[in-house]
């Protein structure tokens, strides 16, 4: 049949079925992999006293820009080698700016991880304590993007960026760094805004979410049951279901105005996996008394090991190139010695391996390691610590809000971070453990070191230098 | 942003309504247009041309879906495009898709246009009455264009799953047309 033909043929097909052809399909589920976690930040924001709500529907205001990122298509995909070649220029280039762009800021944000870090895992009780950096940063970011004045100016100097402009610049490249989605291999930042109905807003303000944050903007009835199963569906359908338990709770209360959710959620395996058969029976010593765990083991791995006054520390390589940092007090300190000493996160902000910006303190030893297998999870309300940490308007019935709505008065309520890190993975054999040798500014004596993290320890997740997640395991469940 | 305001933002004339279009329906007029042309820069004009077109088109058009009316668009100014191409022998790879498509439809007696609309029309009908996951196995192939590898990732299923399943389907439309009196003889 004549090509024409079959163009006109197909130009018959019926709208119904083309529609539905344009849609995303519902994808099979694959089975999960081994390490997994996931990060929502909430942050509420109310208002005095709020009108009687309006019946109407979840409303897409705006919806997230798509990523920019030159994806390479199959080689046969190209009319010639030549374009192909120029694809693959075009590409490198674009990465090695981003790349540049992301180590700036992640030099601007080096305090902000450490302060914030210390700010909110250091408590005296002994639950486990997790926070993610980069949810945070990005979270408080797009609030800069709604306010004015003094409001704005005290989240710009949190995040040392001199405007919104080089902020934005910031968080895209960050978001750009980071962002990986394959079929095992999963790092997605997402945020979304959700705006009571009736109260009128700058639709230019939603449309720059969108594009430099990535972020979808619904409208609806704030507080509603419908709403609230929109919010929990939209963390779901970002996180992979992972924080289920924690969205199956959220009630957002009729005064709230807007609330603004950013999550994470990062899955890899390790590139060099913990073998079933190595895994052990053993305590683990908590703060408030012992219980057994379940270690996964690996004897004598060569591995770089690490060590501050405080502590000691290894990080192992998951398969998307980011690292997960085990930092161990050294006998006779805690965590929290740790935290407030702080330069544990200024080894992980700077310690790059692909250079030879290397981290004074480190050796390539022989490690017996043993970490225990750990699903934790904690919820954190970061409002007191961004209060001591010098953001202090927002959360005040004269917030400047100013550039996104004349509506008045409109504040921060609550700005609520869960988080949940799983760590799971077959083992075999028992490790025979031995405690720390004193640490101190003197490098580890010996050539075979065992590194056991049998009592309270932190940890951190990070991709080059960005730190995803961060916590402190009181307890691994 | 829903489809009826973006009409409202046409009839008004305010050209964010162009953002709301690449917003909505960007990647896949994009990627309809890649299919076709199987070229990245032309694939872009293509795409800016279709919000062009629909600027132009709407009012007084008043499309309802919007979805399928923007996705002919672009399919319509990609296939013009590629007329254009391959009078500079420069072939996409949708003619392989269409290659593919015609082992199974009636060959030398269908020569009028009329004929082929009522072709197109029992291939409709044939998509009725299959699975959603079939319809959309089959359109994404013929009509968007997509690669096997593009459906078979858009479905989390293995690529030679998706041959199988596109052969049996074309196995099974060939039948169809012959019950419908189409003849295969010459």
């Amino acid at each position: 049949m004549k090509r024409e033909h079959i163009l006109t043929a197909l130009e018959e097909i019926s709208d119904k079925h083309i529609g539905e052809a344009g849609k995303s399909p519902k994808r099979k589920k694959r089975a999960l992999w081994m390490s997994a976690v996931a990060a929502m930040l909430v942050i509420a924001i109310g208002i005095g006293i709020l009108a009687g709500p309006m019946r109407i529907r979840a409303y897409a205001v705006a919806l997230p820009s798509e990523a920019r990122i030159t994806k390479m298509s199959d080689y046969d995909d190209y009319n010639s080698r030549e374009e192909y070649l120029e694809a693959v220029d075009l590409a490198r280039a674009e990465s090695k700016q981003r790349t540049e762009v992301s180590k700036q800021a992640v030099s601007a944000l080096s305090l902000f991880f450490t302060k914030g870090t210390k700010q909110f895992l250091v408590t005296d009780d002994n639950d486990n304590k997790l926070w993610s950096p980069v949810n945070a940063y990005i979270g408080l970011a797009m609030l800069t993007e709604l306010t004015e004045g003094n409001t704005r100016k005290q989240i710009l100097d949190l995040l040392n960026a001199p405007d919104t402009e080089a902020l934005r610049r910031q968080v895209s490249a960050v978001w750009e760094s980071v962002y990986q989605k394959d079929e095992h291999e999963i790092c997605v930042l997402a945020n979304s805004l959700w705006w009571e109905n009736g109260i009128e807003y700058n639709q230019n303000v939603m449309d720059a979410l969108s594009y430099h944050y990535y972020a979808s903007v619904y409208r609806g009835d704030l507080g509603s049951d419908k709403i609230n199963k929109d919010i929990a569906n939209w963390i779901n359908d970002n996180t992979g279901n992972f924080l289920k338990d924690s969205t199956a709770n959220i009630k957002l209360s009729q005064d709230i105005v807007m609330a603004l959710y950013s999550t994470l959620y990062f899955q890899s395996k390790w590139t060099d996996q913990f073998s079933s058969n190595a895994n052990t029976e053993d305590v683990f010593y908590m703060p408030t008394g012992e219980k057994q765990v379940t270690y996964m083991n690996k004897k004598q791995k060569k591995m770089n090991y690490y060590w501050g006054e405080n502590y000691g520390a290894v990080c192992l390589y998951l398969k998307n190139g980011c690292r997960m940092w085990f930092v161990l007090p050294d006998e006779g300190k805690t965590t929290k010695d740790v935290l407030e000493d702080g330069t544990y996160m200024e080894m992980v902000l700077t310690d790059d391996w692909s250079s030879s910006n290397e981290w004074q303190n480190r050796k390539y030893l022989k490690v017996n390691l043993s970490v225990p297998k750990f699903d934790v999870s904690s919820t954190l309300n970061l409002r007191e610590g961004l209060e001591h940490l010098g953001v202090t308007d927002i959360f005040e019935y004269n917030a400047d809000f100013s550039n996104v709505t004349t509506y008045e008065p409109v504040f921060l309520t609550a700005v609520n971070q869960s988080v949940r890190v799983e760590i799971d993975e077959e083992g075999v054999k028992a490790a025979t453990y031995i405690e720390l040798p004193a640490a101190g500014e003197a490098p580890p004596p010996e050539e075979i070191i065992d590194f056991v993290l049998d009592r309270p320890f932190l940890f951190v997740i990070a991709n080059g230098n960005i730190p995803l997640f961060a916590g402190c395991v009181n307890n691994p469940q | 942003m829903e489809d009826k305001k973006i009409i409202g933002l046409l009839f008004s004339r305010v050209e964010h309504a162009i953002n709301e279009l690449s917003i909505r329906f960007g990647k896949q007029l994009s990627r309809i247009a890649y299919n076709i042309l199987g070229n990245l820069s032309d694939a872009e004009e293509c795409t800016n041309d279709t919000y062009l077109a629909l600027w132009n088109a709407i009012p007084p058009a008043s499309p309802d879906p919007l979805a399928p009316y923007v996705y002919r668009t672009g399919r319509n100014i990609a296939l013009k495009k590629l007329e254009i191409n391959m009078a500079k022998k420069r072939n996409g790879r949708y003619d392989l898709s269409l290659d593919e498509l015609n082992e199974c439809l009636p060959g030398d007696d269908l020569e009028q246009l009329i004929d082929a609309k009522e072709l197109g029309r029992a291939i409709d009908r044939f998509l009725s009455g299959n699975s959603k996951e079939n319809r959309y196995i089959f359109l994404r192939r013929y009509w968007f264009g997509d690669s096997v590898k593009d459906i078979a990732d858009a479905l989390n299923m293995q690529e030679n799953a998706v041959s199988v399943r596109l052969n049996r389907l074309r196995k099974s439309l060939k039948d169809h047309l012959q019950k419908e009196g189409y003849n295969y003889e010459a």
